[in-house]
């Protein structure tokens, strides 16, 4: 392992820093899932998601304008 | 809506010198985790301010947060006033900062980067771990979860991992 490299992890091993992000949420198995894609692909899925937050909430703000009719 | 791709296509078009930092080059380094933020490091010297306002100025750029409809010129006396940049164009939120806490100004931020491959050019985005130490020195809520991502993606990217 690089000195910058374990020194960012805090002279802790591969295994225990992935053990430690598990317990606290971090789902590893979809970070290994964004590794196997394109640098590309991460941009473009960032984007759909972002795009679709986005349009659900302003879905949301309009059923509630509409509501208060 | 304008993306992050077109953004930043558009500024590497104009030849602004910058460096991806925040949220999304998490996401470009492997992260999971949802931003609408484009938070870029920019070069400060006068001729990339100039590229960087002629850019930003086809997006009808406005302050984050400001009330609508009040006076506002992007200029390069607003960005040399203006350390931290918050503006919202058309395009969801775009975040200017002319230097990084811990690392130091463009320059410094340049070093602690990587050219990611993406979209046909070269993308300057912070190295992982400089964002870590980014991320740890903000110290925010959010900013402690992601070190816990970011930290898992490095152990994941180091050789001679196994499983």
């Amino acid at each position: 392992m690089r000195d910058d490299v374990a020194e960012s992890l805090g002279g802790r091993s591969r295994e225990q820093v992935l053990a430690d992000a598990a317990a606290y949420g971090v789902d590893i198995s979809l970070l290994r899932a964004q590794l196997l894609r394109s640098v590309d692909e991460r941009l473009r899925l960032l984007e759909a998601n972002v795009t679709f937050v986005r349009e659900a909430r302003a879905a949301a703000a309009r059923r509630r304008t509409a509501d208060a009719r | 809506m304008i993306g992050f791709t077109e953004i930043v296509k558009a500024l590497l078009g104009a030849q602004v010198r910058f460096v991806v930092i925040g949220g999304v080059a998490g996401v470009l380094h492997g992260g999971s985790r949802l931003t609408n933020d484009l938070d870029l490091c920019y070069d400060a010297a006068p001729d990339n301010v100039e590229r960087l306002i002629g850019v930003l100025h086809g997006w009808e750029p406005y302050p984050r947060g400001w009330p609508p409809g009040l006076p506002f010129v992007l200029d390069t006396r607003t960005f040399a006033t203006t350390p931290l940049l918050t503006l919202t164009p058309h395009l969801g939120d775009l975040d200017l900062l002319d230097r990084v806490e811990p690392i130091g100004d463009y320059a410094a931020v340049r070093d602690a980067s990587v050219d990611l491959p993406i979209l046909g050019v070269t993308l300057p985005t912070l190295d992982l771990p400089a964002l870590l130490r980014v991320k740890r020195h903000v110290n925010r809520r959010k900013d402690q979860e992601a070190v816990h991502e970011l930290e898992a993606l490095l152990a994941l990217r180091q050789p001679g991992a196994t499983d």
